[in-house]
């Protein structure tokens, strides 16, 4: 089954949403902060990456372009996960390189739309 | 000399004093002339008197005896008074008086006496004097004696002493003048410097001088009251003072409240947000777990829990949004959006919430929706809030969503969508308070309906925010309608309504610009062809693939958008037949679709592949990308601070760009002048001249009223900064929000973006 970065540094949310997609069938590995995210991108390699915005060290936003900027991992698709639903997130986040975006509180089924469609584009690309 | 208003108060009191005393001086020397004259006249008229009684005493035996001879020697006598021109004695006769004898002075051509005498006394005749003086004897009148007399040496006199006087009176003019131009300072000095200060006080606005005393009469008077009053107005300048900067100060300190309180409120709102992303997200996976393992009574509590976290979410959501409109911090993102799009989304979102109390939906749309430039996500929320109250109040009834385009005077016309229900509806003084903030129709409403009752204060701040309104019809038990009425076009706020929101389609360059839209649907094709004109970019359009295959060898577009299904030549046709030929092979085409197969697209040789509905910004990124890039241009960078001017330098120049600097504004407008550069990097506190002063007058000269700006700046704005930016800078970077990777990387972006736009503009001019 596909593996996925989960980036959260709230112990809930990351609990909940990595049981959530462990249950759907996915491999959940994770990673609480910035830094940890962009050196787990290139050790696991996963097939995909959920990524919370307001991170220690440095923020999603960050760790976004420099995941985005290495060429081993430059093609990992990035769902960009933010508490902040404002306008102008979405651009912020599509801007750093994000591939989409989604706003918490996490609708599962939503999200899992979109993971679909990354997840499904990515041996194209 | 009299006209004394133009002078100044010396010359006036000098004039005065002079004028006085002229005339004083002129009446007394007329009045002595006079005397004079006539005391000299009454004592010549009495010497003559008497020389006329001697000499007529005289002649008076010649008279009686009839003697010329004595006579004429006694007249004779007279050569001694050389005054006296010529005399004569009549003899009195019986019936008239005949010449007895006579005397001419020598050298006297004749004698001058009249033939008869004239009556006794004195007479001015001519310049001269005549005299007639009776001759008695015994109080018989024998005769009259005659005198003619020069009159010259009363007119010498007379000439002497009016001379004299003229002499004398421009002497004591002349003291006079000398006398009162000293004098009269004693009056004119202290008002002088009285004025001279008063001048000091209005020029350099300085209180604090103070006029001289000098005397204690008026003008001592006039100098204290006026000293008396710069006192008042010197402490009620200090007291302006205060209180300006108190207010100064208040203002700040209520600006710090308001943004820490905005600050509060959306880190509140994250916070909040976060344990109730877990409580949603935890009771969403319990029902899930429950449901799995087959324990099925405890799936309405887990619902329950999970429904009551979507609801606080939706209050905190709500209080969020009010406080920030309160707060002044809601903004509008303009976009342009498809209408009928989005009313299918809203429809869809709120069907199942319609459900719930056994509703129908009805929907109705006119066919000419079209499109619709607003911010997307209020008009959203603003018909969603309608929708989901109408479902709140309604049981068993129907709800009606019509949807329509007013035409307006503006060419432009209105979007209006009506909300229809057969719920509850509401009295006359229930609708007054409708739109209120926490008021719903009574309290009890709250506690049967739930809401917080601030959704239709928003929905009313959203549409008056984008230039329009919100309005109810109601009447109680028979149902509401609530109309939101929106500008197709929503303008900015503050901008005027002759801004042109996009550049006219045949104003745009086409060279390595132009981007052909292959699209059957009409309005779809209208929408990315309006969108992207916005983007800067030529549009050119085709309804179907063989028009889209000749148009594209004559105008060479820079990318190709394709719609697939397309009646007759499919777009997958068409992709295969560009990409066939080598002329069109190499224009990259982007697949616009909503059939979802990327792997065929990219198979036959699409560039990007994005799904129908199209999000519109990575369409912009996407054809931004594969447009080629610019030419490097010619940047200016305005900044005081010498290593962040050597720094963007350095990385304008690693881009392909030249850039010129400038340490102030005053330097700036004149590199400016030197060469027009494409784009301005501007800080704002500067020394001589600062950014904001660099702006105003650099938006004077319309030639230069086109350079794209962009302001770097450490300072946090103010509103008011941010009023005196707006519409005349592309984008304002803050210095210590940005790391430097950042703020370089953002840099990049803009400024590759506003040159090839100035470059873009400049063609335009010149065409």
């Amino acid at each position: 089954m596909p593996k996925i970065l989960l980036v959260e540094d709230n112990e809930m949310n990351r609990d909940m949403l990595s049981r959530r997609l462990e249950r759907k069938g996915y491999q959940v590995v994770m990673a609480l902060d910035g830094e940890q995210a962009v050196a787990m991108a290139l050790s696991e390699s996963p097939a995909l990456i959920l990524m919370d915005m307001s991170l220690p060290v440095f923020d999603g936003w960050e760790a976004t372009r420099r995941i985005k900027a290495a060429p081993a991992t430059k093609t990992i698709p990035i769902i960009a996960l933010t508490a902040h639903a404002m306008a102008g997130d979405r651009e912020k986040s599509l801007e750093a390189g994000c591939d989409d975006y989604d706003t918490k509180p996490i609708e599962l089924p939503r999200l899992l739309e979109k993971m679909e469609t990354l997840l499904n584009r990515k041996p194209a690309a | 000399m009299l006209d004394f208003r133009q002078n100044s108060i010396k010359a006036k009191l000098t004039r005065l004093t002079m004028l006085t005393s002229g005339v004083a001086l002129l009446v007394s020397v007329t009045l002595l002339g006079f005397n004079g004259a006539r005391t000299f006249r009454a004592s010549m008229e009495r010497d003559l008197q008497t020389l006329a009684d001697v000499v007529g005493a005289s002649a008076a035996s010649s008279l009686e005896f009839d003697d010329e001879k004595v006579a004429t020697n006694t007249l004779a006598s007279l050569a001694q008074k050389p005054s006296i021109l010529g005399a004569a004695i009549y003899k009195t006769g019986p019936s008239n008086d005949q010449v007895f004898a006579d005397y001419a002075r020598p050298g006297q051509l004749a004698s001058t006496q009249p033939t008869t005498r004239g009556p006794d006394g004195f007479h001015y005749v001519n310049g001269q004097l005549q005299v007639f003086r009776p001759i008695q004897h015994d109080a018989d009148r024998l005769g009259t004696i005659f005198f003619q007399v020069d009159l010259s040496d009363l007119h010498a006199l007379i000439g002497r002493y009016v001379t004299g006087s003229i002499v004398v009176l421009a002497g004591a003019l002349l003291v006079a003048f000398i006398f009162s131009s000293r004098l009269q300072r004693v009056i004119s000095k202290p008002i002088l410097d009285l004025a001279q200060t008063t001048r000091v006080v209005s020029e350099q606005k300085n209180y604090s001088v103070r006029a001289v005393k000098e005397s204690n009469d008026e003008i001592g008077f006039l100098i204290d009251r006026f000293n008396e009053m710069l006192g008042q107005m010197q402490r009620h300048e200090k007291d302006l003072t205060e209180v300006n900067t108190q207010l100064r100060q208040s203002q700040e300190q209520a600006l710090a409240a308001t943004e820490a309180k905005s600050q509060f409120l959306a880190n509140m709102s994250h916070e909040l947000r976060t344990p109730l992303n877990a409580i949603i997200g935890y009771s969403e996976m319990l029902e899930e777990e429950a449901t799995d393992a087959g324990q099925e009574a405890i799936i309405p509590d887990l619902k329950k829990i999970n429904g009551a976290g979507k609801h606080l979410l939706a209050l905190i959501n709500d209080i969020l949004d009010l406080s920030k409109i309160e707060a002044g911090k809601m903004e509008l993102y303009l976009e342009t959006f498809d209408l009928k799009t989005m009313l299918e989304d809203v429809v869809a979102t709120t069907r199942l919430l319609v459900q719930k109390k056994s509703n129908q939906l009805a929907v109705s749309f006119s066919p000419d929706l079209g499109a619709m430039r607003a911010d997307l996500t209020k008009v959203r929320q603003a018909l969603f809030n309608l929708l989901s109250n109408a479902s709140k109040f309604t049981e068993h009834g129907t709800i009606t969503l019509h949807a329509a385009r007013e035409p307006g005077n503006d060419g432009i016309g209105w979007i209006v969508l009506q909300v229809r229900d057969t719920g509850i509806g509401m009295s006359r003084e229930q609708l007054g308070r409708m739109f209120q903030a926490f008021s719903q129709a009574d309290a009890s409403t709250v506690r049967k309906y739930g809401g917080t009752g601030l959704g239709l204060a928003i929905t009313r701040h959203f549409c008056r925010m984008m230039g329009g309104d919100v309005t109810v019809a109601s009447e109680a038990g028979k149902g509401s309608t609530f109309t939101i009425r929106l500008p197709a076009e929503v303008r900015e706020p503050g901008k005027e309504p002759d801004d042109k929101p996009a550049p006219a389609l045949d104003q745009l360059p086409k060279d390595g610009n132009t981007v052909l839209v292959v699209d059957d649907d009409p309005s779809a094709r209208d929408l990315l062809k309006r969108f992207l004109n916005k983007e800067g970019f030529h549009v050119e359009c085709a309804t179907n693939g063989p028009e889209a295959l000749a148009l594209v060898k004559t105008v060479r577009p820079t990318v190709i958008t394709l719609d697939v299904m397309m009646p007759g030549m499919d777009g997958w046709s068409v992709l295969s037949k560009l990409k066939e030929d080598p002329a069109t092979a190499d224009i990259p085409v982007v697949v616009l679709t909503i059939v979802d197969d990327k792997h065929f697209g990219h198979a036959l040789g699409a560039t990007e592949y994005l799904t129908k509905p199209v999000d519109r910004d990575r369409l912009a990124a996407i054809i931004h990308k594969l447009r080629p890039p610019s030419a490097p241009g010619q940047v200016l960078v305005v900044d005081d601070d010498a290593d962040l001017r050597e720094m963007l330098v350095r990385t304008l120049a690693r881009e392909g760009w030249t850039a010129a600097t400038a340490v102030d504004g005053r330097e700036g407008l004149e590199k400016v002048a030197a060469r027009k550069p494409d784009l301005i990097l501007l800080d704002l506190m500067m020394p001589r001249m600062d950014g904001f002063e660099f702006v105003a007058e650099l938006r004077q000269r319309p030639e230069w009223r086109a350079i794209p700006i962009i302001v770097i700046t450490a300072k946090s704005l103010t509103n008011e900064d941010r009023r005196m930016l707006e519409g005349h800078v592309q984008k304002v970077l803050l210095k210590g929000d940005f790391s430097h990777d950042k703020l370089l990387k953002e840099l990049r972006e803009i400024v590759g973006e506003c040159v090839q736009r100035a470059r873009a503009a400049d063609v335009h001019v010149q065409i």
